[in-house]
C-alpha cells in the first residue's frame, strides 16, 4: 500500500468529517476598536520580523552578482577562520555556543560558494581556480582577505567524493523519515565497535514477506581503534541501517554509504548484528588524498585547522548538504577516539 | 497555507477584518476539529471547543510572532482548550486509556477485524495515542520533534507509535 495514498485519505476522511462552525463563529467575535494605530504598528513589525526570518531562511540559496562575489566570499571565509579559531582558542565554550557558531557560519559560506560557483560558470573555471581568479581587490587589506579564502572554504569538487548514487528504494520497503531522529554526540557513548572500513556493497535485507527492512554494508575493516567484542583488521563484516528515505521529488535512500568509499564507523551491536550508530546522518568519510569529511554535529571535533565544505543538495530532506566540513590533520583521529571514551 | 500567508491573515485580523480569520478557518478548521475530537472524544465538545478555538484565535492574534511556526502554535493552544476542557468537565481521559466506542473493536479478534475494513473501521483499531500522533503528523503536517513537545513525549517514542499505527493499518488491508 502507498503511505502518500493513506496520507491523502485520511486527510479526505477528516476534511469531510468536520462540520461547518463558521456561522457560530462569527457571530461571538468581539470588535477590538483598540486594534487601531498600535495594531497597526504591531502588524508591521510583525511582517518586518516574518520578512528577516525568510531571508534568514533563504540566505544559502541567494546568488551574487559577479562584481560582489570576491568581498563577500572573502568575507565569509575571514568569518568561519575567525569563528573556528574562536572556537579552538576557547576550550571551555560551551557546546551549543560552538553548534550556534557553526549554524551562522555555513549559510556565509553557503553564500560564498554561490559566488565562487557563479565565477567559475563565468570564468570556465573550477571552484578553486576561480578564487584565485577573482577580481584583485583595490587594497592590501581586500587582498589578504581573499588569500584567507582558501583556507576557510573547500568546494565539494575540490574533495575527492565520487558522485552520490543511492540505491533506487524497493516499492515494498519498511522506511524512516530523515527526521526521526537527531544527532549528538552524547549517543557515542553506545558504540561497541569504532573502525576504518572500506564499503564492498550494498544491498537490502527483506523480511518473509518481500518487505525490504535494512540497508545492508559489506565492509573491510581496514583498522579497529575501539572495540568491545574482539574484532581484528582485515575483517571482513556486515553491518545494517534503517532504510532513511527523504521524500523529494522521488523517494530518495539518504546518507547511504559509496561502494568503494572508506569511513570511520561508530558502531553498536542489535541483536547479534553491527549497526550504524547515526543512520540519520552522514558518516565520517574517509578521503583518498588524506582528511576527513563529517558534519557540523561533531562539534567537538572543529579546530582552527577545519574547512567548511559545500556540496549540493541531495534531496529535498538533506538537512546536511551545507553543514559538511573537512579536516586533515594528524589528531582528527585521536580527537575522534577521546571523544568515544568520554563518552 | 504558508507562514507567509498565515502572517498576511494575522495581519488582517489585526486590523479587525474577518477575511484573515475566515481563510485561516477555511484551511486549518479540519486540523484543528480533528486533533480536539481526538483528545475529548465527544463531536458536541469538540465543536464547542473548535469554535472557541477561532473566536480566542481572532482575540488573541496580536501574540503570534511571525517564524514561529504556526501550526504548532495553533496546535498548542487548541489542544490546550481541549484538555482544559476535559477537566472542566471533570472527565478525563488519561492518554493510554481506551475510549469506550473503542473498546468493542480493541477486544475483537484483530484477524478478523482486519480482514478488510474502510479507513475509518482501520482507524478505531489504532490505540488512543497512535491516533493523536498519525493526526498531528498527516493533518497538522508537524515534525515528530514537533508532536514530542506537544505531547511531551520523546521523540524516539513519537516516531515508534507513528510507524507502528502506519503498519497496523496496512495490515488491515487498507488500500486506500
Amino acid at each position: 500500500m502507498d503511505e502518500k495514498r493513506l496520507e491523502q485519505e485520511y486527510r479526505r476522511l477528516q476534511n469531510e468529517a468536520a462540520p461547518d462552525l463558521w456561522d457560530r463563529i462569527e457571530g461571538r467575535l468581539k470588535e477590538h476598536p483598540e486594534r487601531g494605530e498600535r495594531a497597526g504598528m504591531e502588524t508591521a513589525e510583525m511582517q518586518e520580523s516574518g520578512r528577516r526570518e525568510s531571508a534568514r531562511r533563504k540566505s544559502a540559496r541567494r546568488k551574487y552578482g559577479r562584481y560582489g562575489y570576491g568581498i563577500t566570499a572573502a568575507a565569509a571565509a575571514i568569518a568561519i577562520t575567525a569563528g573556528l579559531n574562536i572556537a579552538r582558542n576557547s576550550g571551555n565554550m560551551a557546546e551549543g555556543t560552538k553548534q550556534a557558531v557553526m549554524e551562522e557560519l555555513a549559510p556565509a559560506a553557503s553564500e560564498a560558494i554561490a559566488a565562487e560557483t557563479e565565477a567559475a560558470g563565468a570564468h570556465g573555471q573550477d571552484g578553486a581556480a576561480s578564487v584565485a581568479g577573482a577580481p584583485q581587490a583595490d587594497t592590501d587589506g581586500q587582498s589578504h582577505l581573499a588569500q584567507a579564502l582558501s583556507g576557510g572554504v573547500v568546494t565539494w569538487q575540490q574533495l575527492s567524493v565520487a558522485e552520490y548514487t543511492a540505491l533506487p528504494v524497493p516499492e515494498r520497503a519498511v522506511t524512516v523519515p530523515e527526521d526521526s531522529r537527531y544527532f549528538s554526540e552524547d549517543i557515542l557513548a553506545d558504540t561497541g565497535l569504532l573502525c576504518g572500513a572500506r564499503v564492498d556493497g550494498v544491498s537490502f535485507e527483506y523480511d518473509s514477506s518481500g518487505k525490504a527492512v535494512k540497508v545492508v554494508y559489506d565492509l573491510s575493516v581496514d583498522e579497529v581503534y575501539y572495540a568491545e567484542d574482539y574484532i581484528a583488521s582485515a575483517d571482513r563484516i556486515q553491518v545494517k541501517s534503517p532504510i532513511i528515505q527523504a521524500d523529494g521529488d522521488e523517494a530518495f535512500l539518504l546518507y547511504q554509504l559509496q561502494t568503494g568509499g572508506t569511513y570511520l564507523l561508530p558502531l553498536r551491536m542489535v541483536e547479534g548484528s553491527w549497526e550504524l550508530l547515526y543512520p540519520f546522518a552522514p558518516q565520517v568519510q574517509v578521503l583518498k588524498e588524506g582528511g576527513y569529511l563529517f558534519h557540523t554535529g561533531y562539534v567537538s571535533l572543529m579546530d582552527s585547522g577545519t574547512c567548511v565544505v559545500i556540496g549540493q543538495q541531495e534531496a529535498a530532506n538533506d538537512y546536511y548538504y551545507d553543514r559538511m566540513l573537512f579536516r586533515n590533520d594528524d589528531s582528527f583521529l585521536s580527537d575522534f577516539l577521546s571523544l568515544v571514551e568520554q563518552s | 497555507m504558508d507562514d507567509r500567508q498565515f502572517e498576511e491573515n494575522i495581519s488582517r485580523i489585526c486590523k479587525n477584518d474577518k477575511s484573515g480569520l475566515r481563510a485561516i478557518y477555511e484551511d486549518y478548521n479540519p486540523m484543528i476539529y480533528s486533533m480536539v475530537l481526538g483528545v475529548l472524544h465527544n463531536r458536541e465538545d469538540a465543536e464547542d471547543v473548535t469554535s472557541e478555538f477561532f473566536i480566542r484565535l481572532w482575540d488573541i492574534a496580536g501574540t503570534y510572532r511571525a517564524g514561529s511556526g504556526h501550526r504548532a502554535w495553533m496546535i498548542t493552544v487548541a489542544r490546550n482548550m481541549a484538555i482544559d476542557c476535559l477537566r472542566k468537565h471533570h472527565r478525563e481521559v488519561l492518554s493510554a486509556e481506551i475510549p469506550d466506542y473503542l473498546q468493542t473493536r480493541q477486544e475483537m479478534n484483530e484477524a478478523n477485524l482486519c480482514e478488510r475494513l474502510n479507513l475509518e473501521q482501520a482507524l478505531t483499531t489504532l490505540k488512543e495515542e497512535e491516533r493523536q500522533i498519525v493526526n498531528l503528523k498527516i493533518m497538522g503536517e508537524l515534525t515528530f520533534q514537533e508532536i514530542a513537545g506537544i505531547l511531551k513525549k520523546p521523540l524516539g517514542t513519537v516516531t515508534w507509535r507513528y510507524r507502528t499505527a502506519i503498519q497496523k493499518l496496512k495490515r488491515c488491508g487498507y488500500d486506500g
